[in-house]
Formats: structure tokens, sequence, C-alpha cells
């Protein structure tokens, strides 16, 4: 459940350390994303000397959610923090490598991210 | 005093013995490595360069080859793409999931096999086979041929 | 479909039941059902909470080491089905759980063993220290036998079978 206003960690090497997500991109009155979704984000805080800077609008697709996912097995999933991966237009992640776990609906639609991830789940 | 119970009612069944369903798992890469080998040739024949066929089911659970070619432009990329899905629908009824526009880098998803075509300064960038180094790569038949033509 | 165990009671899972937490690092913790997962976000420990499988595991109240245990075991690779090997592993499973059970019966009647000594031994106890709350110590200054209302009883009954067998 990521909503406007609700900060991010970044699971990748991008360079950004958190994100604010201001748009669920979707529908026009979308309230929440989930996992697999993509938003775009204002970067809050990022390591200096990289391409990305603070207070950059970028888009970013959510990896990792507190609230938990439901697979059509039954297989309820819960992750310890809320994160994004920063895309670029085209859909290629901006960072070469993603941290942590990540949730196997990922495979989608963005199998780049899945392809670069160390532990699909 | 069990012993007399396991004895009465046949063997208990206690499998060690994994060899049988490894021979039938063979026998599933094999197809899929087939299938891998004749996407790589397509690569080939379009002139992509840097073919690398990995073997990343060891490391991976969700796929088992990853295909990785350089192309040099975006037109032969997208030619890529095509021939080898108008392939793969035709003679190993696959569909891929995926990129549907020629990308800076394109992903074809056919479920056990992975093809990633990149233009050269993204496959610097991303470097997958370092990332997958540990997987072993599979040598391709056509490679050897290629000095000759 | 896997029967995973929980990792706080390592009571069984089975698919659709209870929820998976996955820590930053990767690894995962299933639990059964809210009551573990709750335990879980309260940061308890299994070893010290008294309902769960690892704590009667550590105090000796369950059977711990026995090769009926060993038949259990985690493949990673999917098992190619066969319908000899489906049907040996039925009629396997009826007898090993029968032989669980049987030896389960004899470990907890091995713990069990001197418990009812212990019992009356803590019951007569309990009637040597406390006897005056039946009893006033006044009263038993007096009269001083512990088991006078015992006599008591053995004397009416045979008297009122008397009364009956005369009328």
């Amino acid at each position: 459940m990521i909503q406007p206003q609700t900060h991010l960690n970044v699971a990748d090497n991008s360079g950004a350390r958190e994100l604010m997500c201001i748009r669920i991109i979707g529908a026009s009155n979308r309230r929440y994303a989930r996992i697999g979704d993509v938003i775009v984000a204002v970067i809050k805080e990022a390591i200096p000397n990289t391409p990305l800077e603070r207070s950059e609008v970028i888009r970013a697709v959510i990896v990792r959610t507190c609230k938990e996912l439901k697979r059509n097995n039954g297989m309820i999933i819960r992750y310890d923090d809320n994160a994004a991966v920063i895309i670029d237009q085209e859909g290629n992640p901006k960072g070469t490598r993603i941290f942590g776990a990540i949730a196997r609906e990922l495979r989608q639609n963005f199998s780049k991210i899945v392809s670069l991830a160390p532990e699909v789940l | 005093m069990f012993d007399d119970l396991f004895k009465k009612h046949g063997k208990v069944v206690f499998i060690r013995n994994d060899q049988k369903s490894s021979v039938a798992e063979m026998d599933d890469d094999a197809e899929s490595l087939a299938f891998a080998v004749a996407m790589a040739k397509i690569a080939n024949d379009v002139k992509a360069a840097d073919i690398k066929v990995l073997f990343v089911k060891p490391l991976v659970y969700w796929t088992r080859f990853f295909i990785i070619a350089t192309a040099f432009s975006r037109p032969q990329i997208g030619a890529i793409r095509t021939k080898m899905a108008d392939l793969a629908e035709e003679k190993f009824g696959k569909v891929p999931n995926g990129d549907l526009k020629p990308n800076s880098w394109t992903l074809l998803d056919f479920g056990d096999v992975v093809v990633h075509i990149f233009l050269p300064p993204q496959r610097e960038f991303y470097n997958l086979e370092e990332f997958y180094g540990n997987a072993t790569s599979i040598e391709l038949p056509f490679e050897d041929e290629k000095p000759f033509r | 479909m896997r029967i995973e165990t929980c990792w706080f009671c390592s009571s069984k899972v089975y698919p659709g039941h209870g929820i998976q937490y996955v820590r930053n690092d990767a690894k995962i913790f299933r639990f059964c059902r809210s009551k573990c997962h709750k335990n879980f976000k309260m940061k308890r420990n299994p070893r010290k909470v008294k309902w769960t499988k690892s704590y009667r595991k550590l105090h000796g109240k369950d059977m711990t080491q026995d090769s009926t245990f060993e038949f259990e075991r985690k493949r990673n690779r999917p098992e190619r089905y066969d319908r000899n090997v489906a049907e040996n592993t039925l009629k396997a499973i009826k007898t090993i759980s029968k032989v669980r059970a049987s030896r389960y019966d004899t470990h907890i009647k091995k713990r069990m063993m001197g418990n009812k000594r212990k019992e009356l031994d803590r019951d007569r106890k309990e009637v040597r220290q406390d006897i005056d709350m039946v009893k006033a110590p006044s009263a038993q200054n007096k009269d001083p036998s512990f088991t006078l209302p015992k006599i008591k009883i053995k004397n009416s009954q045979p008297l009122e079978e008397n009364h009956a067998m005369e009328e």
C-alpha cells in the first residue's frame, strides 16, 4: 500500500537513498500501489557524486512492501520495508545491481529487474 | 521389535537415489538447451556479436538458460527480436514475454530461456556476465565456423 | 505444494495457511497462524515459550531422537510421479505413524513413571501441615487423631447396613 507521500527505500545502486511517492501510474484516481506497480517519485536523499540528485523526479517500480502480498495459491508474504527500483522511461533500471529479496510477481513486466536481483522469492 | 512390522509391510520407502528424477530433469534441460542453441543461432545469423549461452539453473530457480548477445543498432535489435519470436512460436510453440519495442536492453522471456540483447554501452554498463560469473557457459557449435565465412 | 513447518511453534503449515515474513537478508520466516506471527513480532524466543515444540524438546517433554523422524526430509528437487513409489510411500506412512505413536506412548509412560508416588507424598504432606484448616488446633489437642472423621464414616456405614438388614 504505497500512496503519495510514502517514503521508500531504494533497492539498487543507482545512487538514490530515499524516495517519496508523488503519483501512482495507472488509473486516474488510483489510491494505492502494490508490488510491481510503477510510481512517480521524488528523490529525498541521494549519495553525493552520483548522476541522481536530490529533488529529482523519477519513475520507480515497487519491489517490496510491508503490506502483505497475496498470491493465487494462498501464500501471503510480508517484507521488512517498502522499497523501489528506479527505472528510466524505457523501463531499464538505472542501477546495475539490486539488493535484497524480490517478489516473483515482478517477472511479468520487469524481467530485467529480476535478472539483476540476487534472490527471487 | 519394530523390525517385524517393517518386514511385514514390505520395505519402507526411503528414497536416497535421486538419480531417476535427475534423468528426467536432464531431458527437460536438454530440451531447453536445444531451444537456447537455436535462439543463439538466430542471433548469430543476424550478426549479433559476442553471443554467450549461460546455464544459470544452479544459480537462480526461475529460469534455466540465459542468452546474452550484443547488437550494434536498434534496427538490428528489432530484427533479432522479431526473428526469434517468430521461430520460437513456429517451431517450439513458445511466446515471448518482455519488451515489444527494440530497446537499448531488449529482453525476451521464453520461460526457461531468457534472451538479453544489448547495445554495446549497455552491455558494459550492466555487465551481466560478471553477475552470473559462476554459471557454466555452453560452447556453441557455430562459433568455430565463424572465421571461415 | 509443500507442507512447511512453522518457525515459531514448528507445527505444520499447510498451503493457504499462515503468513511468510521475508527479512531484508532474504531469510524467510513462516508462521502457521497469527498467534505465532504476533509472538514473533513481540520478539519472543520460541525456546522460552512453553507451548512451542522447541521448548518441549529442549526440556525433555517430547521424544527427540527417534529413527521415525528421519523419514521426513526436505528435498529441493521435485520428484517425478511414480505410481509404485507413491503406493509404497502411502503404505509406509501408516506403519511409520503406528510405530511412532507406540514409541511416543512408551516415552510418555517412562516420563510419568515416578509421578504417582510423588503426588501421594505431596498429598500426605499437605494433610500433615494443613490439618488445622479442617479442624481447629484446640479441638485437635483434645482428640489428637487425624483420622477421626474417617473412623466416623466407617462406623456409620455398617450401622446403616445393619438397619437395612433388619427391615
